[in-house]
């Protein structure tokens, strides 16, 4: 029997597994997709935005008590975030991925990167792949950005001009996509795949250098590799002399795919097996304890029994909810009960673009202080079952840019309350 | 779909012309086109649709972070909805909520 069933492949899933595997326990992880991380930046956003305020957060740790009382980060505070997301970067480094924080103010406070968006905005970002951090639009260093003619995820015209408009000195140039491919319908992940071929790095890193002018930056849409990123980033900063930084591109995202490749590896190390095409249909419960779930597969519906079960499967984005034209709004899996209005009247606002986002986005599923499900009168509703992530209630992640601060650092405390340990305080870097 | 708004007198079927007659920026127009496309969906989401509205807000809001483009000074047809505060419970709050459903009730009992 194993000891963790953890239902949902993206980051928090993942996250809480790599958790639970290093404490020991016989882990699997079953799921009907992979998760939202190919369609993302693949940075870290912890909080970018409180609800309701124009202006970005400039320290997310800080800024956490402005959130309200019942939103999962409140219940967890910033010292347990903290560990949580150093036990991400651990994860991520020893995949061989860099995932870094700006340097912190004097007082040992945090602070959110402020990188290009693929329409010019400022994100603001807690943790960014090394391959993004040049970018930051705190440094005064003029922007080459350079775009590929007919590459049609990434527009540098745009996103010059939008910057421009917010004071930084840019200017744009664009090479033939020849270069990398002559298909005309390439996307950035065969692009990125067919930047590995050296003799097509070593090209475009001759090409960067004739336009280049000194002291400049160089902006490049994320399409520098995949299995040989870091090679390739230091390949072409040799070949260039200057500071090179990816802006992510509209979906797919190659940063996304190289995130997720690395936490698949790690979890693969930890001997945790990662089903995707298997979604729960069914379940056993007797009393207040879990006792199976059977997903699909190719044939026959699977049982799986495990001592403790972990819903991660993101909510409405990851598929985790659905609702009908009645205003009927369900967990799919287990029938957990949720917060959201069971009203379609309730569920949005007349704006899209509203400050306090769209009332449906915020409900989800309930947890107590150990992240198990409760219901409405804050009763526990299985022994053995917990939740983290995307689904949880009284945030909207997307609204918040929380989203993958959220996956991970809920999944990493749900993992941990699960095993029945304290997150480790890390020491403070 | 376009909004009232949007149909100026003596063009045909309230069709705009495809120059920009209000020397709108790009951030502007877009932030316009997402506003539409929101009131049009708003009343069939639900399920699947939901799901794909959420992966909107993603690559909108997440990625790009289209809310916070810079608008300049410049006006569109949508300005003065974006001056109007719609908050749930305030004076030009949508029809939703329990006052819509007040409504219908009224109107049923009538």
């Amino acid at each position: 029997m194993l000891d963790l069933l953890v239902m949902g492949a993206g980051l928090s899933g993942l996250s809480a597994a790599y958790t639970a595997a290093q404490a020991g326990l016989h882990v699997r992880v079953v799921a009907k997709g992979l998760g939202s991380m190919h369609w993302s930046a693949g940075t870290i956003d912890l909080l970018g935005y409180l609800p309701g305020q124009e202006e970005p957060v400039d320290e997310p740790l800080t800024a956490l008590t402005h959130l309200p009382d019942a939103h999962p980060y409140r219940q967890l505070g910033a010292t347990r975030i903290r560990s949580a997301l150093a036990t991400f970067q651990a994860m991520t480094e020893s995949a061989g991925l860099d995932y870094r924080a700006h340097p912190q103010r004097a007082d040992g406070a945090e602070r959110n990167w402020l990188l290009p968006s693929p329409a010019g905005a400022v994100r603001p970002v807690l943790l960014a792949p090394a391959a993004q951090v040049a970018g930051d639009l705190r440094r005064d260093e003029p922007i080459l950005l350079v775009g590929f003619e007919g590459l049609r995820d990434f527009f540098p015209e745009l996103i010059a001009e939008n910057l421009r408009r917010q004071g930084h000195t840019v200017r744009t140039h664009f090479l033939p996509l020849e270069l990398i491919t002559d298909r005309h319908d390439a996307n950035t992940v065969q692009l990125a795949h067919g930047l590995e071929a050296p003799t097509v790095r070593h090209g475009l890193g001759t090409a960067l250098r004739q336009v280049v002018r000194p002291g400049e930056r160089i902006g490049l849409p994320a399409i520098l590799g995949v299995e040989e990123h870091h090679a390739e980033m230091a390949e072409l900063s040799d070949a260039t002399g200057v500071p090179l930084f990816e802006i992510p591109t509209l979906p797919p995202s190659v940063p996304g795919v190289r995130l997720h490749k690395a936490l698949r590896a790690q979890l693969l190390k930890l001997g945790v097996r990662v089903e995707a095409g298997m979604e729960v249909q069914e379940f056993g419960a007797s009393g207040d304890r879990l006792d199976w779930v059977a997903t699909a597969t190719s044939s026959r519906p699977l049982k799986h029994r495990a001592a403790h079960y972990l819903l991660a499967t993101g909510g409405i984005l990851g598929g985790g909810f659905t609702s009908d034209h009645t205003g009927r709004f369900w967990e799919v899996a287990l029938q957990l009960p949720l917060t959201v209005p069971q009203d379609r009247r309730a569920w949005f606002r007349p704006g899209f673009f509203d400050p306090q986002g769209q009332p449906v986005f915020n409900g989800g599923v309930a947890v107590d202080d150990a992240f198990q499900p409760v219901d409405g009168r804050g009763r526990r509703v299985y022994a053995n079952v917990w939740a983290a992530g995307g689904l949880l209630a009284h945030a909207d992640p997307i609204l918040e840019r929380s989203l993958e601060g959220m996956a991970i650092v809920t999944g990493i405390a749900a993992a941990h309350a699960i095993v029945g340990t304290e997150i480790p305080v890390a020491a403070h870097s | 779909m376009q909004s009232p708004q949007h149909i100026r007198p003596g063009e045909k079927n309230g069709a705009t012309p495809a120059t920009n007659p209000q020397g709108a920026t790009p951030n502007l127009l877009l932030r316009d086109f997402l506003q539409e496309r929101w009131k049009g969906l708003t009343p069939i989401l639900w399920g699947q649709q939901l799901k794909q509205e959420r992966l909107d807000e993603l690559i909108y809001l997440s990625l790009m972070n289209a809310d916070h483009l810079p608008l300049d000074e410049t006006v569109s047809p949508l300005t003065e909805f974006y001056k109007t505060d719609t908050t749930p419970g305030g004076p030009n709050a949508l029809q939703s909520d329990d006052a819509a459903a007040q409504a219908h009730e009224e109107a049923g009992h009538a």
